[in-house]
């Protein structure tokens, strides 16, 4: 287990190092954040996502702060 | 019998050393059955010839300790001294039924010795090492024999049954004396190839397997008082290990799912190598994201969930049962 946790901290440690690389190599040659997104979004409709998530976990901290306000009251 | 490979240094090897190499050995002997095994190799090697002749016969001091811990069960020694102590009040515990380190050792002096029965009869006429005073002590003989008392030792035969055993005994007793060896024995050197290891006989074991699993009872008020505080504690434990144990699932799941959907979108639909680069590094960190989320998961089921059960079961253990001789 100890063996097998090392080998997939050090994946994870090269892993992330490349993307981070990669990330950074990226903007320094002019990648675009905001088109990227809305390239993805033209394909995957990620603000509909975004605007669901939102929505339900706004109702959901309603919903449990009013359960933490009733016993109280 | 032949050796087993021997050096020429064989012939440096004499009674001194192998008896002392042989004791060194049989450390695993109680003292008194150590003493009386040296004691009859040790008048093998008066009886012999040709010292090196019984040296090689012998082969070496392993060998032959080799052959004494076949047939040395210190339990059942053990055990035999104790019955024979009860059966002979006051006598020496240690005489008695010939156990079977001796009839082993006996059997090598009969295989070296065949023209010497055990059994043959004492002639009236024959000369014995264990003869009183009534023959006459030759001139010189005192010299080949000095350890040896013949003019006032009690008479009795090597091997007596019935009422003359006890006096048999002592007089054994009294020639083991002789030849035991006190406090430290004499240093063998180091003579390297002297012995050599023989095949089939290198580093094995002399210590018989002794396996003495200890009994464990339990304390049956005790067990059922910590059944039931321990079973509703620990699923409260469990309960509470869960939480995080479906978060890091959750977690893992969902950095998974993101990061494959970013790599297959950055290798489908970008031209621009900038938002590829951007594209693939942020789904590499996600993935690998997603593998430590895995990861931890499985450590919380394997990990923390499992030791925390084996943890409560090994000091249920602990505390609610008691070690009893077997």
């Amino acid at each position: 287990m100890k063996k097998a946790g090392r080998i997939v901290l050090i994946i994870v440690l090269v892993a992330v190092l490349l993307g981070a690389v990669c990330v950074g190599v990226g903007l320094m040659t002019g990648a675009d954040a905001m088109r990227v997104y809305s390239t993805l979004d033209e394909r995957y409709n990620i603000s509909a996502y975004q605007q669901a998530y939102t929505q339900y976990a706004g109702e959901l901290m309603d919903a449990v702060s009013e359960a933490l306000q009733s016993p109280a009251a | 019998m032949a050796a087993f490979g021997f050096s020429t240094e064989v012939n440096d090897i004499n009674k001194q050393k192998f008896l002392a190499e042989l004791g060194k050995l049989l450390t695993f002997m109680y003292e008194e059955d150590r003493q009386a095994a040296l004691a009859m190799y040790g008048k093998m090697f008066d009886d012999a010839r040709d010292e090196q002749d019984l040296i090689q016969f012998l082969s070496s001091p392993t060998r032959q300790a080799v052959v004494i811990a076949r047939a040395y069960n210190a339990r059942a020694r053990k055990l035999q001294v104790e019955s024979q102590s009860r059966q002979q009040e006051g006598d020496d515990p240690w005489s008695g039924d010939a156990p079977d380190f001796v009839l082993a050792i006996d059997k090598l002096y009969q295989e070296y010795f065949p023209d010497l029965g055990d059994s043959a009869p004492v002639m009236d006429d024959q000369f014995s090492l264990f003869e009183n005073a009534a023959y006459p002590v030759e001139d010189g003989m005192d010299e080949v024999f000095p350890a040896l008392d013949l003019g006032g030792e009690d008479a009795a035969p090597a091997e007596p049954a019935g009422p003359e055993a006890a006096e048999a005994g002592d007089e054994v007793s009294d020639f083991l004396e002789e030849y035991r060896f006190d406090g430290d024995l004499p240093e063998a050197e180091d003579d390297g190839d002297a012995f050599p290891e023989e095949d089939g006989y290198e580093e094995e074991s002399l210590f018989a397997d002794e396996e003495t699993e200890p009994l464990r009872k339990p304390r049956v008020p005790l067990l059922i008082l910590y059944i039931l505080l321990a079973v509703p504690l620990t699923l409260v434990g469990v309960l509470v290990l869960l939480v995080p144990t479906l978060l890091f699932l959750a977690l893992a799941a969902s950095s998974v799912s993101v990061g494959a959907t970013l790599l297959l979108a950055a290798f489908g639909g970008f031209t621009i190598l900038a938002d590829f680069l951007l594209l693939f590094g942020t789904a590499l960190v996600l993935l690998a994201l997603g593998l430590l989320f895995l990861w931890i998961f499985i450590w919380f089921i394997g990990g923390a969930i499992a030791g925390m059960i084996a943890g409560v079961i090994r000091l249920g253990g602990r505390w609610c049962y008691k070690e009893v001789a077997a």
